[in-house]
């Protein structure tokens, strides 16, 4: 990383254009950019792409055209393990391993062959999403899909990416679960300096402080 | 020991009345059968005819190179009809299916017959192109499976292997399960195959070479090979294919070329 790593974008789209594997072209010379140390929506209805982007920014698509950039550094100068370590997208729906909460939570940590927390660090985690009591040993199939998906956002956090992109991440869940994973993500922001892309076609973060863009057809632009 | 005997014309003429029944029956029964049985029996008596000559010529060649090359002909074709089976539009994967069949394949073959049955020259064709032509019979199927078994796991699995991707660690240890069903997948048949035998079935092979006039155990013997060697070239051949194959739905920064649901025939632009 440069010096001016500080001044530069977190994450900048230069042209980039993306087609779909039936050749249907879903962006041309698409160019944005999301600051650090913010919570961003990216809204749009459904369809118009907003999963693509956060693919393309974890570099699981490849763009037809045009390079992806973080914090100055473009995708073709970095390894794309390395990139997918700092950049961490999650899945909309998660998917459930034949297992117990515990071995569903640190899966991520697991597989990257990190450090796994004791129990009482799981637990103190898991308050911060669920206003019920949630077991360990609890078999992760037996949660109802919206505790899924909340675990889900854990397994990915508590592996400490830089970013975090979060696909639809309230589509299972209602009001007050909803509020709370609002709360969860800015204080991942404040406390521990997380920076945030969240795509979704509902009324989140309504009245919070985070920034808000928007795809408009072909191009994305800043509301605030 | 003696020979087989030998069929005479009018025994082979006769075998036609097996033809005709089923043509009588076909007429009977309004199957509307009787092209097809005419059309086969003409393509089964040249055909065969055919190779038999093209055996009795080959058979008499004092020189690898055209041996090998019948072999990889040989094999190829068996590539191509895997390819065609196999039915998978995004993934090019004839190539490595192609490569690995080969290098497996001669390597077991040369060996079983070079080494174990010890035949002077070590391609001599009466032995290398049969022993061959079954190791390919058997694990055209066997590599056929194994890659149903990769594509189709792939896109059931697609979510489960993205999932690792995101954490950044590469292709092989995201599908490193689906290597392993793949793999065992293309193997089960053959080590089940070695269940049954002399049980629940004679192997043709072994029929053929008591036809033939061997003594019984010598077939054995040369049966025994034969299972063991299938077992093997399964296994290479599975295992090269499939890891090549699976390197074929990743490109170069570890993202899945695969994509969730199977693109039909001729809708690929």
């Amino acid at each position: 990383m440069n010096g001016d790593a500080q001044s530069c974008p977190l994450i900048e789209l230069r042209d980039v254009s993306y087609m779909y594997p039936d050749g249907r072209v879903i962006f041309e010379s698409l160019n944005v950019q999301f600051p650090t140390h913010h919570l961003v929506k990216l809204q749009g209805p459904s369809g118009s792409g907003k999963s693509t982007i956060l693919r393309l920014i974890a570099r699981l698509l490849a763009p037809v055209s045009g390079e992806i950039v973080y914090r100055g550094v473009a995708s073709c100068e970095m390894d794309p393990l390395k990139w997918r370590k700092e950049i961490r997208y999650v899945q909309q729906t998660p998917v459930i391993p034949d297992s117990t909460i515990r071995s569903f939570l640190v899966f991520g940590l697991r597989i990257m062959r990190k450090e796994t927390p004791a129990d009482n660090v799981l637990y103190m985690h898991i308050r911060h999403l669920f206003e019920e009591e949630i077991s360990l040993d609890e078999y992760a199939r037996n949660l109802s899909i919206g505790q899924q998906q909340r675990l889900g956002l854990l397994r990915a956090a508590i592996t400490d990416p830089d970013v975090l992109l979060f696909d639809e991440p309230t589509s299972a869940l209602d009001g007050d679960a909803e509020r709370r994973v609002e709360q969860w993500m800015l204080g991942l922001r404040d406390n521990e300096g997380k920076n945030i892309i969240v795509a979704t076609h509902r009324d989140l973060l309504k009245d919070s402080d985070c920034l808000s863009y928007r795809i408009d057809g072909t191009t994305i632009r800043c509301d605030r | 020991m003696n020979g087989p005997i030998e069929i005479e014309a009018t025994g082979l003429f006769l075998s036609l009345v097996f033809i005709l029944l089923a043509g009588i029956s076909s007429i009977v029964l309004r199957l509307k059968l009787e092209r097809d049985l005419v059309w086969g029996t003409v393509r089964t008596v040249s055909q065969l005819v055919l190779i038999g000559f093209v055996l009795r010529y080959v058979f008499q060649i004092r020189h690898p190179v055209p041996i090998l090359f019948i072999y990889v002909v040989m094999i190829y074709f068996a590539a191509r009809i895997i390819y065609k089976r196999v039915d998978e539009q995004e993934v090019s994967f004839f190539t490595p299916t192609f490569l690995s069949m080969l290098l497996s394949y001669i390597v077991v073959t040369t060996l079983v017959v070079g080494v174990i049955v010890r035949a002077d020259p070590w391609y001599r064709p009466q032995y290398y192109l049969p022993l061959g032509g079954m190791i390919i019979g058997n694990s055209m199927n066997a590599i056929a499976i194994a890659l149903e078994r990769l594509f189709n796991d792939m896109r059931t699995r697609f979510d489960e292997v993205e999932l690792a991707l995101t954490f950044g660690v590469d292709y092989r240890q995201a599908s490193e399960s689906i290597f392993r069903s793949a793999v065992r997948a293309g193997m089960i048949p053959s080590i089940n195959a070695m269940m049954g035998v002399g049980i629940v079935f004679l192997p043709g092979m072994m029929s053929g070479q008591i036809l033939a006039g061997a003594d019984p155990i010598t077939a054995v013997q040369y049966q025994i090979v034969v299972m063991l060697m299938l077992v093997g070239s399964t296994t290479i051949g599975s295992i090269l294919v499939v890891y090549f194959a699976r390197k074929k739905c990743f490109d170069a920064d570890h993202r899945l070329i695969i994509s969730k649901s199977k693109l039909k025939r001729g809708s690929r632009r």
